[in-house]
């Protein structure tokens, strides 16, 4: 999953703004320590609060400049949103640090930059993600102050790759109220936290790519056919972890080229003993049987073999809306049986 | 037949006080070219001599005069005194001189000279009240005003005897001529035209009447434009059109006239934007202010019943606070003048009037309480107390002393949890300052500012080589303050600059400059600022 990365130099000081902006995606945990912070005297350093927030998987915080430019230039796309101080000079940084992680980054760069860094950061980022959607400055000035001393950032406004839009001005409860509202609505982080316990068994036992796909599924980002195809991807992974997990149990299933047919793995799951009335797999259950041939039987028609039912009876977001639900069924079925092994 | 003044003299101490108190050398040297150009005043030669060869010619002049012929009546006579200076040789010239001359005026007045430059204030005060009971017998003997007003010390109000002596004897020529004169050298516009109105309705002229105007043309409008101040400028124009317009005709001032009004339009625009920007910042500030006040108050009611959690509301209120005492600061640097010092300096008997040296302990106070905010310096926390150990120990032990607060203890405090401090205050620390126009809050201000930043940047050295000192001199009539404390050179450190804003218009308005050293090498950062002594007079 995508993350927010958010950079400040003065974490300590914004303790209450983390948690406001952050609340939805933080643990109990996490708040419950922030809050003791809170009622601390001494409280905590930069670092303490970075571990305790990078703890969520959702939010990463970065109080050095060095760190936050490491992170922009080698994992962006690890990002699905950048909310950026304007000003890092804070936390001391030393220009041969950030030459060792930025070789463009010169004398006359931190010059030009000291007490501006995030504009920097910013500017790294050009090109490589959509800055108008996906980067927000927090600054303690009014915009247009910020402005007159970004002559690079007011051209990229110009021709709109960015907009003043995107400067928060903090304790501007209004401007507040907006980046917590975006911060709210990320997507891909709603998505995945709304279906968190599929997404973890997919990452789980079938790995990154699957689980990519099954969060480009839920976003509903593709076309209709390009969803059928994922559904019966993601199924027949299922099948076949399954199987690999079982292969003993379960016999030879692989045609002459070595390739698992899903297919017999799926038949053998739910063979049906006519004596006791009940299927021989305890981990089988009617729904799973129903559900799964369902899947397999409008993917084959529509999606995965054939492209001429499409175009006469139509297949609607409603009945991918209703594979996508019985994938969730699998999925949590898949979960349960893989842990039953484990 | 009354004693008429002589002008020259007049003039010749007129112009020695406006120059400098102290005769040195080069002032003598000065002094003796101008005799020996009204000695010579047709002598074209001489004029057309070199500046060495003049001084030559000058030498030769002097070492030929015969000091016989030379009395102390003779108008040479200071001149060739002071020409002789040389310490204790003047003094015995004088002893002698007086022997035969025990009511020569020229005497006296360089006997009492001569105490002042050696700092003799029994000796000094001694002749000057010879020179008073004298004025007081016959004010027209008043250019031995002008000799007194070399005595400048602490208890002679030179304008307030002066303005008793018209109180006494209001059609006295004399006196009012010294009064419009030194009215002159304090550059009060209001009293010199009303002075002038004053000779002008006696319709009494004297020679001295045009040295007045002189005086006002050629002194006072340079002093005036020394401080760019056209719009006085203007009003003396006016004022020498007004009462001699036959002098400013002669003179270059109806030249410079319209150059003069030009300056005094765009200043009066300036002004109307400064104006402007000081009338928005009373006005936000005021607002920003009130605003506080309703956000103080229910927290600190919060606070009080103790349901919600301490320290969330302590925090919210201190940032209040800091939002109020930066508001505060920033409106008080940019009005008032040193003339508000001076006024405060001497009305300081109320309760809001403290010392400097209370304004250090306060100021040194605030800024290692600072340095316990975990929400607004925790940088510098972190420089001064690693750990918490080190924190709560510190904490503990401020909070002992912190209630009854007393400077020894605070500086062993310091000494022992933060930094090594050395303070070394001039006596003149230990005089009030008022506040009835907000100048013990705005030097109190200064120095928590000043002091502040030397706490917090003292931090990031390591505690064995950590220091501030802190130095009040007092040395001929101007305070001078050096706060010295160690700094790491090259650190960038995120600041708003509003701290040095407000240090710099302060100095602004004490006439000052704030003077910054940096010595890498030694680790060493230092902030000078220099301004008079509020508690002399002018």
């Amino acid at each position: 999953m995508k993350k927010i990365l958010y950079i400040e130099d003065e974490l300590s000081t914004n303790i209450p703004r983390i948690i406001n902006f952050f609340q939805k995606y933080l643990g109990l945990k996490q708040i419950k320590k922030l809050n003791e912070w809170l009622d601390d005297d001494f409280g905590p350093t930069n670092k303490e609060i970075e571990y305790c927030i990078n703890a969520s998987n959702v939010i990463e915080v970065s109080s050095k400049f060095s760190d936050a430019l490491e992170k922009v230039i080698l994992h962006y796309e690890d990002y699905c949103l950048f909310i950026v101080d304007r000003n890092l000079a804070d936390n001391d940084y030393h220009i041969d640090e950030i030459k060792s992680i930025d070789s463009n980054f010169s004398d006359e760069i931190h010059e030009r930059y000291y007490g501006r860094e995030g504009d920097y950061l910013f500017l790294r980022l050009f090109g490589k993600i959509d800055l108008l959607s996906q980067f927000y400055f927090l600054s303690a000035y009014p915009v247009e102050d910020e402005l007159r001393s970004a002559d690079e950032v007011r051209g990229l406004i110009d021709v709109n790759n960015f907009s003043r839009d995107n400067y928060i001005e903090k304790g501007n409860y209004s401007n507040i109220r907006k980046l917590q509202s975006i911060v709210d609505n990320i997507k891909s982080i709603s998505i995945e936290l709304e279906n968190k316990s599929y997404c973890d068994i997919i990452k789980r036992y079938c790995g990154d790519v699957k689980y990519n796909e099954l969060l480009a599924l839920l976003s509903n980002d593709e076309s209709t056919d390009n969803n059928l195809v994922t559904i019966r991807r993601l199924y027949e992974s299922l099948l076949t972890n399954y199987y690999l997990r079982n292969e003993i149990k379960i016999g030879n299933k692989r045609d002459d080229s070595d390739y698992i047919q899903c297919g017999e793995v799926f038949k053998w799951i739910i063979k049906w003993d006519r004596n006791s009335k009940e299927y021989i797999n305890v981990n089988c259950n009617p729904i799973f049987e129903k559900f799964g041939n369902c899947i397999y039987m409008l993917t084959s028609m529509y999606g995965a073999h054939s492209q001429n039912s499409a175009t006469d009876n139509p297949v609607t977001d409603d009945s991918i809306d209703a594979l996508i639900s019985m994938l969730k069924y699998i999925i949590i079925w898949f979960g349960d049986a893989m842990k039953d092994s484990d | 037949m009354k004693y008429q003044p002589d002008i020259k003299v007049i003039r010749e101490f007129s112009d020695i006080d406006t120059q400098t108190s102290i005769l040195d050398q080069d002032t003598v040297l000065t002094l003796l070219k101008k005799s020996v150009d009204d000695l010579f005043p047709l002598d074209e030669k001489y004029r057309k001599l070199s500046e060495k060869e003049k001084i030559k010619r000058l030498n030769e002049s002097i070492s030929s005069l015969n000091e016989k012929s030379i009395t102390p009546n003779t108008l040479e006579y200071p001149t060739y005194i002071w020409g002789k200076y040389d310490g204790i040789d003047i003094y015995k010239r004088l002893v002698n001189d007086k022997i035969e001359n025990e009511e020569n005026d020229i005497i006296n007045y360089s006997l009492l000279k001569y105490y002042i430059e050696t700092n003799d204030q029994q000796g000094a005060r001694s002749q000057l009240n010879k020179f008073l009971e004298k004025i007081e017998k016959d004010p027209d003997t008043a250019y031995l005003i002008e000799f007194c007003k070399i005595y400048q010390f602490n208890d002679f109000d030179y304008i307030k005897f002066l303005e008793d002596c018209h109180e006494m004897y209001p059609n006295n020529h004399v006196v009012l001529h010294m009064l419009a004169l030194n009215y002159m050298h304090e550059l009060n516009i209001g009293k010199i035209m009303h002075y002038l109105g004053l000779i002008d309705s006696l319709k009494v002229e004297i020679e001295f009447t045009q040295n007045l105007y002189w005086e006002l043309s050629d002194v006072v409008i340079k002093k005036l434009e020394k401080r760019l101040d056209y719009a006085s400028i203007c009003e003396v124009l006016s004022i020498i059109e007004f009462y001699n317009i036959q002098y400013y005709q002669e003179s270059e001032l109806s030249f410079y006239q319209s150059l003069y009004y030009e300056e005094y339009r765009t200043q009066s625009v300036e002004n109307a934007r400064t104006e402007e920007r000081d009338k928005i910042i009373a006005s936000l500030s005021h607002s920003i202010k009130n605003i506080i006040a309703s956000v103080i108050d229910p927290l600190t009611n919060l606070q009080k019943e103790e349901k919600y959690r301490p320290k969330i509301i302590k925090d919210a209120i201190r940032g209040t606070q800091l939002i109020r005492e930066m508001v505060t600061a920033i409106n008080y640097s940019y009005k008032g003048s040193i003339e508000d010092f001076y006024s405060d300096a001497v009305n300081n008997i109320d309760n809001d009037s403290i010392t400097i040296t209370q304004m250090i302990s306060e100021a040194l106070k605030i800024s290692i309480e600072n340095m316990f905010d975990s929400k607004y310096h925790s940088k510098f926390l972190r420089n001064y107390f690693p750990n918490r150990s080190q924190f709560e120990t510190a904490k503990s032990n401020w909070e002992a002393i912190e209630e009854k607060f007393n400077e020894n203890q605070l500086r062993a405090f310091a000494k022992s949890h933060m930094f090594n401090m050395s303070i070394k205050l001039d006596d003149v620390c230990n005089l009030k300052l008022g506040n009835k126009n907000g100048s013990a809050i705005k030097l109190s201000i200064l120095f928590q500012e000043l002091l502040l930043n030397a706490v917090k940047y003292s931090s990031f050295i390591n505690r064995k080589n950590r220091f501030i000192n802190l130095v009040i001199t007092d040395e001929k009539n101007i305070i001078k303050i050096k706060i010295e404390n160690s700094y790491r050179p090259n650190l960038k450190s995120k600041t708003s600059g509003l701290g040095q804003t407000v240090i710099n218009n302060f100095a602004k308005m004490l006439e000052s400059e704030a003077l910054i050293t940096k010595k890498d090498k030694e680790n060493l950062y230092s902030v000078e600022l220099a301004f008079p002594n509020f508690w002399n007079k002018k």
